[in-house]
């Protein structure tokens, strides 16, 4: 199948042309040996074969500024690449039409055939620009086809270009006249294209010249050779970066000028009249707090009764399958391991879902490109970047899509940054934690007759966790080394109503790409939290049982206390329950007993996990929803030994603080897996965020413990 | 400040028309050249943020957020009123 680049600049539109061209036939990958997103998918003419189409990122010209805008170059250097194009379309913005030929200019010379998609043609006309369109043609000697990317119109004649295009002889559609190195490195240029082979034009050996550095697709003997020449030949490259853009320019200005006429230019005031507001010094960070807040209550609104209705769906099938295959190892490892470890990873899809809805609305707006503006300079202070915010604001929700969400920053030590920090913030799945917790600490009661004492604490975490996070990314910022360098130099497009289409698809995508990278690992955490917590030493399981029935019916209790005992005394004598007295000299000196310990260990997967826990070990059933019974149990439980409350101050607020700052996700291990493209990064933020939680608990607890004289 | 005068982007008052004259060679110039930011075109600064070190623009091409050290590389004479 042959393939398609689809190239242009940021925010000329070249998303809504993929999506209405691929519709839902795409799919989100990596290009090959990079960790940057890469959208493909097939295009199907009404007659004719299909297409492939890979959606590249957009990009200013060759010379880029991040991982993102290198792949460009990466791929269309190379003709052996997997992604190497037989054909270009290009997205060109009618607006800002001698701006976005700068790039063209420079694909062409790579020696690529191209089809123009020439997008936003009303707008520019709206403006006061009016585009001779046969005439573009004919000195760009490309088709040309005037496209609408909102409502979809012209898509099918560019659908016939392209498959024309592709059926003609490229060298019709190639006519390299836009620039010519300068003689002084005609050597260079010669030396490198006969070197590489692969390298198709004199102009991608020019470029090879630039970033031979960091091209993935060159060995390092290759790179050392044409080091060697580069430096021989006196090649500076950022004076011929220079004095190749104004050539192009000089040559696009003369093209621009014969084929765009200029009408009185009517100024976007719409877009002028907004920003007043929402980039104003203040007004403007006001506004996007408004606008976070709103999005914050919407998705926690809109996601309640989705999330219910999962829920509902996951204990319905649980019944039903422990109906059918009633009691037994392979009932219990679909219901308790499979469905329950799949149920608590899905049930967080409406959140997701709702997030990127509306943050992808905000994008297509064009609003977001504000929020950058007016936040970077703070958050640069931290090592981070404006849309960094982003991120850790949507970490409250879920640290899943919101360390997905920092794919939109071009910085990749920033982006690093921003994703091994956001987990800090506390998330929804805290929240049974701290309110089962700050339940048993805090009294109830008015500071001021006005501010509830245990809401002033839940505010209080929710705070620690946000500058804990500030605070963690200027020492990691601090440990990344990079040559990248953090730039904002941001063009910001005019406001326009987003594309339902557009937003759909996105958000479609994202849940889908959750639910494939997240959901396998946690089934397979789940099955073997399962097996530890289901099983034990021979013997022993039974042995647990039986004392227990003793008791229990010694005690005279009734049916239900006693499957609950039986429960809490199957989980002591299993893996699970070992396990835990195992780290009990481990959490000791932080005030917690094994019982707690069952709870960290099965928390690991996901916090809200640890609530359940507690339940089942204090002969509740796993109802998450008594947790005013736990919190009476717990309050109750005595050390054996010394007859002292373990549930006392020091050890909760230990235990609170463990739960603000501790690594307990595995789906946001797995989602940083991914985007970073190693196991390294998410090993380092388990150990660094446990670590920290470990040694401000034990520190809480020893300094409470010296304090009260306990 | 002169007509005549070559200033720094950044000194620029606001909401004064511009012209760019220069931009500085430095690791940055490919991106402020692309983005439409090139000798030649006009520019006019309209605000900062609060803390002055983020400069939003106005041009031909479009409307531009800027670091200050990012428009210490561009050169602007301050258009005839």
């Amino acid at each position: 199948m042959k393939t398609i680049a689809l190239l242009g600049n940021p925010n000329c539109g070249k998303s809504s042309v993929f999506n209405l061209l691929t519709g839902l036939r795409q799919h989100t990958g990596n290009f090959p040996g990079v960790t940057v997103e890469q959208r493909s998918g097939r295009c199907v003419p009404p007659r004719g074969q299909a297409f492939r189409v890979v959606d590249f990122p957009g990009t200013y010209n060759l010379y880029p500024t991040s991982k993102d805008e290198q792949v460009v170059f990466d791929v269309l250097t190379h003709r052996d690449h997997p992604d190497f194009p037989d054909l270009v379309l290009y997205v060109l913005d009618a607006t800002h039409i001698d701006q976005h030929l700068l790039l063209l200019s420079q694909v062409r010379d790579l020696g690529l055939p191209a089809v123009i998609g020439l997008n936003m043609v009303d707008r520019a006309e709206k403006s006061g620009l009016k585009v001779d369109i046969p005439l573009l043609a004919d000195a760009l000697n490309l088709r040309v086809i005037p496209i609408n990317g909102q409502n979809g119109n012209g898509i099918p004649d560019l659908i016939l270009a392209l498959q024309k295009t592709l059926e003609a002889n490229k060298k019709d559609f190639y006519n390299p006249i836009e620039y010519q190195p300068a003689d002084q490195i005609n050597d260079l240029v010669h030396s490198i294209k006969t070197y590489l082979p692969a390298v198709a034009s004199a102009y991608s050996a020019l470029i090879v010249a630039h970033h031979y550095a960091t091209l993935t697709w060159l060995k390092d003997d290759q790179k050392d050779h044409i080091e060697d020449q580069v430096h021989r030949s006196g090649f500076i490259t950022l004076q011929f970066q220079y004095e190749e853009i104004m050539t192009r320019y000089n040559i696009i200005d003369h093209i621009v000028n014969r084929c765009v006429k200029r009408e009185e230019i009517k100024r976007n005031d719409h877009t002028r009249s907004i920003d007043k507001v929402v980039t104003h010094p203040i007004a403007g960070p006001m506004i996007f707090f408004g606008i976070l807040m709103v999005i914050f209550q919407s998705v926690f609104a809109w996601s309640e009764k989705p999330m219910e209705w999962i829920e509902w769906l996951f204990n319905t099938t649980g019944h039903q399958v422990r109906y059918i295959l009633g009691s037994g190892w392979l009932s219990s490892l679909l219901v308790d391991g499979v469905l329950a470890g799949l149920g608590g990873v899905l049930v967080f899809i409406p959140q997701i879902a709702f997030l990127f809805l509306l943050i992808t609305m905000l994008e297509e707006s064009g609003y977001m490109a504000r929020a950058v503006y007016l936040f970077d300079r703070i958050m640069q202070r931290f090592g981070l970047n404006g849309r960094s915010l982003v991120a850790l604001v949507s970490g409250t929700a879920c640290a899943i899509p919101a360390i997905m969400s920092t794919r939109t920053i071009s910085s990749h030590r920033e982006r690093l940054t921003t994703i091994m920090v956001t987990p800090f913030i506390s998330c929804s799945a805290r929240l049974p934690v701290y309110a089962l917790l700050v339940g048993m600490m805090v009294p109830k009661g008015f500071w001021l007759g006005v501010l509830s004492y245990q809401g002033l604490v839940f505010t209080g975490l929710y705070m620690l966790g946000g500058l804990t996070a500030l605070l963690a990314a200027i020492i990691i910022h601090r440990r990344i080394k990079t040559g990248e360098q953090s730039h904002l130099m941001i063009s910001l497009p005019d406001y326009q109503w987003p594309r339902i289409q557009n937003v759909l698809i996105v958000v479609w995508t994202k849940v889908a790409s959750f639910v494939r990278e997240a959901g396998k690992i946690i089934i397979i955490i789940s099955v073997v939290l399962w097996f530890l917590a289901s099983f034990g030493m021979p013997g022993k399981m039974d042995d647990a049982v039986q004392t227990a029935t003793a008791i229990a019916k010694q005690a005279g209790m009734d049916e239900q206390e006693i499957s609950d005992r039986i429960a809490a005394a199957k989980l002591e004598a299993s893996f699970a329950g070992q396990l835990g007295k195992s780290i009990e000299p481990l959490i000791e000196p932080m005030g917690f007993d094994w019982k707690v310990g069952i709870a960290l260990i099965t928390s690991f997967a996901a916090r809200e996990v640890f609530v359940g826990t507690m339940a089942t070990i204090y002969s509740m059933g796993s109802s998450d929803d008594d947790s005013a019974r736990i919190r009476d149990r717990m309050h109750e439980e005595v050390h054996p030994v010394s007859g002292k409350k373990i549930y006392n101050f020091g050890m909760m607020l230990s235990l609170l603080l463990f739960y603000v700052f501790a690594m307990q996700c595995m789906s946001t291990l797995a989602v940083v897996r991914k985007e970073t493209g190693s196991w390294r990064w998410p090993i380092i933020q388990f150990l660094m965020m446990t670590g920290l939680a470990y040694v401000v608990s034990l520190s809480v607890y020893q300094g409470w413990l010296m304090l009260s004289g306990h | 400040m002169t007509e005549k005068e070559l200033i720094k982007l950044s000194t620029l008052p606001n909401d004064v028309p511009a012209t760019i004259r220069e931009v500085s060679t430095d690791a940055r110039v490919s991106r402020l050249l692309a983005i439409g930011l090139r000798p030649g075109k006009s520019i006019i600064r309209r605000r900062q943020t609060l803390s002055g070190k983020t400069i939003f623009l106005e041009g031909n091409a479009g409307q531009f957020g800027l670091r200050k050290e990012e428009a210490d590389l561009i050169w602007v004479t301050i258009d005839p009123s």
